[in-house]
């Protein structure tokens, strides 16, 4: 491991603006129905956001209304849990699927925490993890409203880009039917380009990482995601990742590190158990970070035949014009054919995982190996095999991504600090690593 | 020997039984995942495809590979690769379906040496128009591949007659369990299974041989003692021992909705002038599995209590594979379904092997209240 160094650190600007963004976000789901504007219900909407562009603003309810602040009582997010198991709901199933179906049965779905209401016209999933859309068909069915799914298919061919294609027009235009509202191509258009410009710049702000000291670690990087999630089909999303791509490059430019300093630096692997967040900052105790992970599916990448992952670039930096509602949507499958790492179909993690290890000069890798994922948790056993054979020092920890009773905190805790112990870092005086930095939001 | 006891030396000596048909032939033999894989082009080859499947036996190999907490049937399936036991496979394919056994796959290529593999995209919104086009399309990609791989063309001829044999075998399996509608059936659930299972490890045209011949006998074949009539379903179930517990304690397995039952083989593909169109038609026809059952109608739902009423079940036992979320899902929605139809059901979680003691209990108190009418 490094000496240890201090590096110059600072808080980010770009804070206040995420905090907008997400009363902005609330204030379009709570005020949809008062506005006439549509309420579309999907459980992550990872996939395919723009193409709703063409109907103005919506509301996009997806993680839940409660969701964060149930991450953040135990108690009540183990309770909601148990409502969904006591309508027969297994409790190995993916445990955000589990919590989102208890927020369902406690009716807590449409219901605001500041006392307002949403009722989704309907739900819509892209079809990516098994989980997210049988659970989308619960919810379709609990609301009596229709359940619309696109299949994001894993292979562009001939066959699969027209079927993806055709099947996201037939969408938009029973949307059209089902509202009565019409789609304006143009306004989907330039939602498609600001969903790609998203996700290419988000993989490059995650390729800054490469810089030592590295400008953030996956804690920063989880809570800039969240304008991702549900804005990056506006502009207000495009602008927020351009402000927080020139912030961090100035960051690397300055050698302002995340944490102060960087004895070591890892990855963490698979989804983190989002109500002990803070684990993503337990590496600083040793002066060391976690550069990201899992984090870095939300990007735009170019996959190289060795591995290799490269951010692609933008329509525009390609001279690519969307002049139709055809065009439009073949960019869209274009984006999710080719650019994203596919959390799904994972025969290529391994060694991507390897080349990226490389790449961003890590020490070591932790991976969560989540009791109830289907979808990111896929490969995750190979990953570990590839990496340890490889020589590189790789551990795992087992537990859940929403599921309390399935995490043990102080074993995963102590495993960690052993971990990162016997690779020769030692806990520093002035422990950097707890508290809460302003604006950190799961 | 009688057709019966034929499945049955077959289902016990799989790989026996492959491996004597490979060196008979001098064919290929291509190993695969899931009954979503159109096995029919593979047939029109020359290729015996062969379903891989667990032996229901612990085993610690595929620990470094497979997470614990995915199904043990998944984990058993690639335990069988590791262990050498599909050695004689010269293929294996696999159809996107379910990530546990998409693992079992991936790990599959890793660690046991092959020298052809395909993943078939299988589309996933099966109730849309738009997947048939889509999954002809990747059967037009399959059949090119296999022909590179078997090195010579598969002819629209060679498509007709093994389209012709496999809806020959489905429609003669469909005959044996019309004939489990009736108040004594000639075959009991375990015969049923081995027959199913038999028909995925032989080649076709020897089942469709065997199954004929089972018809005959089964004219002449006393039926069974009557029993509670059950239907079983769930995720895949290969456990025949299990099957037979449930049935030495007075249930009558007399239907069931497993992809090693009605799921594998129901349904023909239509006659149309493009013959992988036909095959496509036919695996999106098919009753589906959980992951693909999107429509708003649940198709599956509706297919279990039409198939519970139709051959008169008065209860069903629901297999769940532990960490099988694709069922899991589904159970809640199926139960209530049932229970509307005065069909209710049991739930018995198994893993590769089955808690004998525990699940006896279960049985027989269902059992009992089935029989009393409760
Ligand atoms: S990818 Fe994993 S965590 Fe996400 S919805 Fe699917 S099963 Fe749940
Ligand atoms: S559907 Fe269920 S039983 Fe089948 S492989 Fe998937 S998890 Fe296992």
């Amino acid at each position: 491991m490094k000496p240890l160094t201090e590096f110059p650190t600072r808080p980010f600007d770009c804070w206040p603006k995420a905090k907008e963004l997400r009363r902005m976000r609330n204030k379009l789901l709570w005020s949809a129905e008062e506005r006439g504007d549509l309420v579309i219900q999907g459980l992550l909407l990872e996939g395919l956001i723009s193409l709703f562009s063409g109907f103005g603003k919506f509301g996009d309810p997806s993680f839940g209304p409660h969701y964060n602040q149930l991450l953040e009582n135990h108690e009540a997010l183990i309770k909601t849990m148990e409502i969904a198991e006591a309508k027969g709901f297994g409790r190995d199933l993916c445990s955000s699927m589990l919590c989102h179906l208890g927020q369902l049965y406690s009716g807590s779905t449409t219901a605001s925490p500041k006392g307002g209401t949403a009722n989704p016209n309907f739900v819509f999933q892209s079809y990516d993890c098994p989980s997210m859309v049988k659970t989308g068909q619960l919810y379709a069915e609990y609301f009596g409203i229709p359940h619309v799914t696109v299949d994001v298919p894993y292979r562009d061919t001939e066959h699969t880009r027209s079927y993806f294609v055709q099947r996201m027009l037939d969408v938009i235009e029973w949307t059209e039917k089902f509202t009565g509202k019409t789609c304006d191509d143009e306004s989907l258009a330039e939602g498609v380009e600001n969903e790609w410009e998203c996700f290419v710049l988000w993989a490059r702000l995650c390729e800054e990482q490469k810089a030592v000291p590295a400008p953030m670690d996956m804690r920063h990087l989880q809570s800039l995601r969240v304008p991702w999630a549900n804005l990056r089909h506006k502009n207000e999303g495009v602008e927020f990742y351009r402000m927080v791509l020139d912030e961090v490059r100035d960051r690397v430019a300055q050698g302002i590190s995340a944490r102060g300093y960087e004895t070591g630096r890892f990855f963490h692997d698979g989804i983190p158990p989002f109500f002990f967040i803070d684990i993503l900052k337990m590496p600083a105790q040793y002066g060391a970070v976690f550069l990201g992970g899992q984090t870095f599916d939300g990007g735009a990448w170019v996959k190289h035949e060795n591995g290799s992952w490269e951010p692609g670039q933008t329509l525009k930096e390609r001279g690519i014009e969307l002049r139709s509602r055809e065009e439009a949507v073949d960019a869209l499958a274009d984006l999710y054919l080719n650019y994203r790492p596919h959390m799904c179909y994972t025969a290529h993690r391994p060694a991507a995982h390897l080349k990226r290890v490389d790449e961003y000069s890590v020490d070591g890798v932790v991976v969560h190996l989540d009791h109830g994922c289907n979808g990111i948790q896929t490969g995750m056993m190979e990953v570990k095999r590839v990496l340890q054979e490889n020589g590189v020092p790789t551990t795992t920890y087992e537990g859940s991504q929403c599921d309390p009773r399935d995490l043990s905190e102080t074993q995963v805790r102590d495993q960690l600090e052993s971990f990162f112990e016997n690779l020769g870092l030692t806990k520093i005086i002035g422990e950097t690593g707890g508290g809460k930095e302003e604006g950190e939001n799961p | 020997m009688k057709a019966l006891e034929q499945f049955h030396q077959v289902v016990v000596g799989r790989h026996q039984y492959a491996k004597e048909w490979k060196s008979r032939t001098g064919g290929k033999a291509m190993g695969y995942l899931c009954t979503y894989v159109p096995e029919e082009v593979a047939y029109a080859a020359g290729v015996l495809p062969v379903r891989i499947m667990g032996s229901h036996q612990p085993q610690s190999v595929t620990d470094n590979y497979v997470f614990s907490m995915w199904c043990a049937y998944c984990r058993d399936c690639l335990a069988q690769g590791l262990l050498g036991r599909y050695d004689y496979l010269d293929g294996i394919a696999y159809a996107q379906t379910c990530q546990h056994i998409r693992q079992t796959f991936d790990s599959w290529l890793e660690h046991v040496p092959i020298r052809f593999s395909y993943d078939m995209y299988m589309p996933s919104s099966l109730h849309l128009p738009l997947a048939v086009d889509c999954l002809s399309g990747e059967l037009r990609d399959f059949q090119k591949a296999l022909e590179g791989w078997v090195g010579r063309s598969i002819s629209n001829s060679d498509l007709e007659r093994a389209v012709e044999t496999y809806n020959t075998n489905r429609r003669l399996m469909t005959q044996v369990y019309e004939l489990r509608r009736g108040t004594a059936p000639p075959i009991n659930g375990v015969e049923a299974m081995e027959m199913v299972l038999a028909s995925m490890f032989m080649d076709k045209e020897e089942h469709n041989g065997l199954l004929r011949q089972a018809l005959t006998e089964m004219e002449g074949r006393q039926g069974q003692k009557p029993g509670v009539r059950l239907m079983l379903l769930g995720s895949e179930n290969d456990d025949t021992d299990l099957v037979g517990f449930v049935e030495s304690m007075g249930g009558q397995i007399v239907v069931d909705d497993h992809c090693t039952g009605t799921r594998y083989f129901w349904g023909e593909a239509p006659a149309g002038d493009d013959i992988l169109t036909a095959i496509a038609q036919r695996y999106v026809d098919r009753p589906p599995c959980p992951i693909k059952d999107l429509s708003a109608d649940r198709k599956r739902l509706h297919h279990v209590v039409n198939l519970a009423r139709e051959y008169g079940a008065k209860g069903a036992i629901i297999i769940l594979e532990k960490f099988c979320d694709p069922h899991e899902y589904d159970i809640p929605p199926i139960q209530n379904a049932l229970r509307e139809a005065d069909i209710p059901t049991l739930m018995l979680e198994v893993d590769a092997t089955i808690p004998v003691g525990q699940f006896r209990t279960r049985i027989e108190a269902f059992l009992e209240m089935l029989e009393a009418g409760v």
